[in-house]
This record gives C-alpha cells, structure tokens and sequence, in this order.
C-alpha cells in the first residue's frame, strides 16, 4: 500500500472528480426540472419528467461514485493506442493539444478555416512532440486548403478561404 | 417479392457501377481507420455525414457498410504485426495473431484471418438476407409500449456490458440522456436544458458529441499521456497463404465463429467483443493441444477474427428491422437514417426496398473486395502505420473541424466541440465507456416519445408499458441484466455492515 501513503493531496482530490461532476450534472437537472410541468392532461406525463428521472438518477449515481471512493476506489484511465498510461499526466501535452482544440473557436470564423485550421494543427502536432513548429504550420496549412477545396468541392459549406482578404 | 427476388433486385442497384465504386471507396477507407490508431469506423462514419449529405441514401450506406465490414479487416492486421488492435473486436486476435508473427507466422496468421473474416462475413451477410425480413415482419406488431421496452432493454445491456463497471456504464447512458432531452421539447414547445442560450434551442447536434467524445477526446488523451516507446512492425516475408495444415485448422473455427458471433450480433449490447471472447475460450477447449494457447495458436486466429465479421453482419439486424443499435457504429448510423429522414423499422423494407437491399447486396460484394484488397495487399495497409504521429492526431482534428464547422459555420458549435472533447477526455481518465452515452443520445429521444405515447394510448396508466407479453418480457429481461450484477454485489458485501449499496 505503499502508493496509498506516496499519493500527493492533489491526487486524492483527483479521485473526488467523477462522482462530484455527476452530482453537479444530477442538480442541475433537478434545477431545471422545477420550472417544467410534469404532467400533461391527457398525455400523462410531460416535458418535465424525462428531465426529472434522469436527474435523480444520476443523483443516485453520484452518491454511489462518493462512496465507492470513500472505501477506497480509484477510477484508473482506460488503455488507448499509443497512450502509456503508466506514466503521469504531461500537463504540457495536454494544455498544447488543448489549445489546439479551443483556439480554431475563435480563429476561423475570422481569418478562414485554412489559416484557423493549419495553427490548431501545428499545435497538435506540438503536443505529440514536433519541434518543428514553422514546417508544421507550412504542413497544416497545404493539409488544410486542400481539405478546404476538396470538401467544397463536395457541397460542404466551409466559408471563405481567407476572409480578411475578402475571398 | 421472395427473399430471393429482392436480394436479386439489390444486387441490380449495388452492381451498378457508382454503387460498386463507392463500395469500394466504403471498404478501403474502412481497412484504412481499421489500421490506424485513434480512429474507428462510428467516428469515421461521423466524420463522412456532412459529405454525404448530397448523396442518395442508397450510395450513403454502401459506404457506411464498407466502412463497417472493413474496419474489422483492418484492426487484425495492425494486431498480429504490431499487436495494437485497431477496433475492440480485434482485441483477442493481438494474443495470438502477435505471437505467430513473432513466431515468423505472420504470413498464415494474416491469410486466416482475412479468409476468415471473409467465410464468416459471407455467412453473417446471409443469415442476416433470411432473418431481417423475418424479424421486420415480427416487428409490425410493435407499438409504442414495445418500442419503449425495446429501448429501455438496449440502454441496460449496453450500460452493462460495455466496460469495466456498470456503475460508470450507467453513468455514460444518463450523460447521454441528459444531452437527448437538451433543447425544445417537442411536444410542449418548452425549452429544456438550454440555460437561456439560443443556440442550443435546438438541441445538441450529434455530430458534434460523437466527434467530441470520439476524436478530440482521444486526442487531448494520448497527448497528455504519450508513450514514449517506438512501435515495432513485424516484417512478414513471402505470400500471405496458409499451408494445407492451417487449411485444415481453421476451417471449424471459421464456422464455429460465424455461429457464435451472429447471434451474439443480433442481440442488443451483443457487439462483437463478446463473441470473440467466447470463440478463442471454446477454441482453447475444443483444442487438442490447448497448451498452444498464449504462443501462437492459429485457432485463437481464426475464430475469433471470424466471429467478430460475423457479429458485424447479426448487428446490422436489429439496425434494419427495428431501429436499434446495438454497437457505437450501429448507432451512428441510425443518426445518418435520421438525417435522411427514413426511419429504420419494419416499414423501411416496404417503403425503401432498394435501399435496404441495395446495401444487403453490397454487403456481399464488400466481403469479396475486402478479401482482394486485405489477402494481397496487407502489406500496403501496413505503411499507413508510417505517418507520424503528430500528423496523424492532427489531421484527425482538422477532419473533426471540418465535420462542425461544415453543419453552420457557428462558433458557438465549436467551442461545444471543445468543452464535449474535454468530457470525453475525463471519461477516458475514469475508464467511463463513450458508447452508452452515444446510445443515450441517440435512442433517448424515441424512448421518450414512445413512452409519452404509450402513456396517452393508456390515459396515463403505467400498468399499460407491461401490458403485453412482448413489452413486458423486454422489461423484464432488461431488469434482470440490471438486478442480477447488483445482487451478487450485495451478496459478497454481506459480510460487511453495510445495506447502503443498494443505492
């Protein structure tokens, strides 16, 4: 049990994460069921029920996840291909690809889906543990205007290939 | 129309030569994700959904199909020669598939699975020809009541059956739910978990979930935890053939697997983990020399890798003739039957006929250009494994980009993208299984109709969702999948103090 002693205060409150996102989810169902009818007159029931059953349950689930963590249960992260989950969560990996996925939000819709796209894959790219960080945005960028080109091509609305220069 | 009539008039519109293209284009792409990491065949069929939206349904599903069938070809590959199984049902053949490539069997190990695949695919296809006009009769019957027991039996057994707890599976399942009933209700035009956001009157696309929790997802994971070792690929020398004694071996498992993996298919939550499991267990004791087992045992090949083609073809029943998915895959596509707006159900093999026998027809012809294009060239699959990482998990996320951004050019639905791919991410963390909240999503909004429904039908008395033999014995069996795990937990708590876990 020596792993049980070494486990820093972070990670005991990591294990708390699970049943305390489900019970956050089960209350705001609860909330929202109070403001929506139940029944319906000659429907028996109505658009408040689903919302209400479904948020006891997952009520119920994150009281059963606490005390499953309570007596000690770790939830371990599941095998993928080419994760080692041995090792410890590389924050820099994670934050990079992160950025990667949150930065096209606000990017694309200004400078075009080539340009937002190739820097979300430069990136990833990153993260995974490219050091080329200008051949990479070079890279993403042909992989993207081809992507662009092809799938309008296909009928796929993508919007402007580089709206600040108006096209 | 016979069942034979109609299968001939299927194969007249799947021989057409754009339907025999994109047959071809279905089951390459699908060998393709097959062997690649970080990419299945529901997040590919996800990602091809805006692209074909311009198709016939016809077209669309040939390809889906081919995506389907040739996934599982593609993951035994990259399980015998690198032992990373592609897709889940590859998962038994890494045991032994890897050693007889270590062995300098990969040659065999390859030709078996792929003529095995491709024996059980064709038996699977056929079986699946005879039962789902059959069943679709059956179904008929159905009313809304059955179509909520239905429902109710496909969200426990995929809660139960898929992963490691069915605690966190039920969790997955209500996640899903929770985001089904998102967006305006249709019946009373109220607003329901939309937190005043007008975007999300509408609901919650699909799309946007599975490419979340499947892609970007799976790319925040493996970023955050990147294995450091180098894959080593097993060079495999010679024709990919088999002798006279592998023949000779894996012709029983081949048939063994197909009789296992159909039925086990067809059953909701069967999917095609199971039924691999179970071929390499009966294979090890039917074996003479089971102590093979575990070093390279071409029957721990043959039938599992038979089995899992197999199950493919039973899952596509209740997909057909009642709507019901019972894998990932199998629910991303009754979402691209929604999108199309047909229902699939007893009446689509009315109202669509060549449709749903056009793709029957592919299915047969997908089998065979799979066997041509995974026998001879398994080697040629192989070098995909060559594109780097790096451009791999990032080309993957400008296909995700493209799938959201294509639907409406919204912002609001990117940053959905972002926020679902980090629950996706949290997920992976705890070992939470994405497939029942795709189910949930999916199938929650017909529960709730049929539900409503029924109850109308019955003026609001419950005692009419079990009032008939069928609704109640799919309730009940949906019970017990729920109640026997739960009681067998109690029972080895007995010991201790506690009655609380009955919570």
């Amino acid at each position: 049990m020596t792993s049980a002693v070494k486990s820093s205060p972070a990670r005991r409150l990591s294990r708390w994460g699970l049943p305390v996102a489900v019970l956050i989810l089960g209350a705001a169902l609860l909330h929202e069921a109070t403001d929506l009818p139940l029944t319906q007159t000659y429907a028996g029931i109505g658009p408040g029920f689903f919302v209400l059953a479904i948020g006891l349950v997952l009520t119920a689930l994150g009281l059963a996840l606490g005390y499953q963590v309570l007596r000690g249960a770790i939830f371990e992260p599941e095998e993928a291909e080419g994760a080692d989950i041995g090792r410890p969560m590389q924050w820099k990996g994670f934050l990079t690809a992160a950025a990667g996925v949150f930065l096209p939000v606000a990017l694309v819709g200004h400078v075009g889906f080539p340009l937002g796209g190739a820097v979300a894959y430069a990136l990833v790219t990153r993260a995974y543990g490219s050091k080329r960080p200008l051949a990479d945005v070079a890279i993403g960028l042909v992989v993207t205007s081809i992507t662009w080109f092809a799938f309008t091509k296909l009928g796929v609305q993508l919007g402007g290939f580089f709206p600040p220069g108006g096209f | 129309m016979s069942i034979f009539d109609a299968l001939m008039h299927g194969f007249g519109i799947a021989l057409q030569p754009m339907n025999l293209l994109w047959a071809l284009v279905g089951c390459a792409l699908g060998t393709a994700i097959g062997v690649l990491p970080g990419i299945g065949p529901a997040l590919t069929i996800t990602l091809l959904l805006p692209v074909t939206v311009t198709m016939s349904p016809t077209a669309a599903f040939i390809i889906f199909a081919g995506v389907f069938y040739g996934a599982m070809y593609g993951g035994s590959t990259t399980s015998i020669l690198i032992n990373t199984p592609g897709e889940s049902g590859s998962m038994i053949t890494a045991l032994e598939g890897n050693k007889m490539a270590k062995n300098g069997r990969g040659a065999a190990a390859l030709a078996t699975a792929a003529i095995g695949s491709f024996v059980a695919g064709t038996i699977g296809t056929a079986l699946l020809t005879v039962a789902a006009p059959t069943i679709s009769e059956i179904a008929f019957v159905f009313g809304p009541a059955e179509y909520f027991a239905l429902a109710v039996l496909a969200f426990t057994s995929v809660s139960v059956v898929l992963g490691t707890s069915i605690l966190r599976g039920l969790v997955s399942l209500f996640f899903g739910l929770a985001l089904a009933v998102m967006g305006t209700d249709y019946q009373a035009g109220l607003p329901r978990l939309t937190f005043g956001v007008p975007e999300l009157s509408d609901g919650i696309g699909i799309t946007i979930v599975l490419v979340a929790m499947f892609a970007v997802g799976e790319i925040l994971f493996v970023a955050s935890r990147l294995s450091l070792a180098p894959q080593k690929i097993i060079e495999v020398n010679g024709p990919i053939a088999m002798s006279r004694k592998d023949w000779q071996r894996s012709w029983k498992p081949w048939l063994r697997g197909a009789a296992l993996g159909f039925p086990i298919g067809v059953m909701p939550a069967g999917g095609s983990e199971i039924p691999t499991l179970l071929s390499y267990t009966l294979e090890r004791r039917l074996s003479k020399k089971p102590e093979e087992f575990g070093h390279g045992a071409i029957e721990g090949v043959a039938g599992p890798e038979a089995a899992n083609n197999a199950a493919v073809a039973g899952v596509m029943v209740p997909l057909l003739t009642l709507g019901l998915p019972t894998s990932a895959t199998a629910a991303v596509m009754l979402a691209a039957f929604q999108n199309y707006g047909l229902q699939p159900g007893p009446t689509l093999f009315t109202s669509n006929p060549e449709l749903v026998w056009g793709v029957i027809a592919s299915l047969y012809i997908g089998n065979l250009m799979l066997l041509v294009l995974n026998l001879p060239m398994a080697r040629v699959w192989v070098k995909l494994l060559a594109i780097p990482k790096p451009h791999l998990y990032a080309g993957i996320l400008i296909f995700s980009l493209v799938g959201v951004w294509g639907i409406s050019q919204s912002w609001v639905e990117l940053l959905a993208l972002g926020v679902l791919g980090v629950i996706g991410y949290g997920f992976r963390c705890c070992s939470v299984p994405i497939a029942p909240a795709l189910i949930g999503l999916i199938l929650g909004p017909m529960a709730e109709l049929q539900l409503r429904r029924a109850l109308a039908i019955g003026q609001g008395d419950p005692l009419t969702l079990v009032s008939s033999p069928i609704a109640a014995g799919l309730l009940t069996i949906a019970a017990l999948l729920l109640l026997i795990p739960l009681i067998r937990f109690v029972q080895t708590r007995r010991s201790e103090t506690s009655t609380v876990t009955a919570a």
